[in-house]
């Protein structure tokens, strides 16, 4: 999970087709600047482009099985699968 | 029994001479093109990246970039449609598929791996707070 905010912009992050290391490059929309997360750092770091060098934030999530998840938290909503 | 083993046999020397002819590894290696001072990969749509700072600041080899399956191949979601508790097509409490959690000051919000695993990203929204889902 990443923030896709930079100085007041809103960025539309997705997949560039390419992978390094076994791991998504992602591009913006807005600018095409590469993004991707640099082992042992946090967040993604634009390795090219408009905003080279500089960070979105990460924020934690978790991965775990459905039945775990809807245990702990009742109240989740679920993203429904797109048409 | 002989013609099984044998049909093993043949099998395993023609993964052996696939490997052998193959040395590029899964995904194959980026195209590369130099303009003057920059860096350009090639992906399969024809579409050009320049990774020079990739390359330059953080030490990427340009060629080892793979796939280059294009940038419209994997789309992500972009506004998500939310179900809650109740809602058809909602999953039961006993389904044990793996998903992502994510807890945004109490807004909690499950995306599912079958679907991650085809869209790589969902370009999500809380408030007014941006963020992408990645996997």
């Amino acid at each position: 999970m990443y923030s896709r905010e930079i100085d007041g912009e809103v960025l539309t992050l997705s997949a560039s087709g390419w992978t390094y290391n076994n791991t998504f490059v992602l591009y913006d929309y807005e600018t095409e600047s590469l993004w991707y997360h640099l082992q042992g750092t946090d967040g993604l770091t634009c390795i090219s482009g408009f905003y080279a060098d500089r960070k979105l934030e990460e924020f934690s999530s978790v991965l775990m099985r459905w039945n775990d998840w809807v245990d702990l938290n009742p109240d989740s909503k679920f993203l429904k699968y797109p048409q | 029994m002989h013609v099984i083993i044998k049909k093993m046999l043949l099998f395993g020397i023609a993964v052996v001479a696939l490997a052998c002819q193959t040395s590029e590894p899964m995904g194959g290696t980026a195209e590369v093109r130099r303009d003057g001072d920059k860096i350009i990969i090639v992906d399969q749509t024809g579409k050009s990246w320049d990774v020079t700072h990739a390359v330059n600041e953080y030490g990427f080899q340009a060629r080892a970039f793979q796939f280059g399956i294009g940038p419209f191949a994997i789309r992500p979601i972009q506004n998500p449609t939310m179900l809650s508790p109740g809602d058809a097509g909602y999953p039961s409490p006993q389904s044990d598929f793996l998903t992502i959690g994510y807890d945004h000051n109490g807004d909690k919000r499950a995306y599912p791996l079958y679907v991650m695993g085809s869209h790589e990203i969902v370009d999500e929204q809380f408030g007014q707070t941006h963020v992408a889902v990645a996997y």
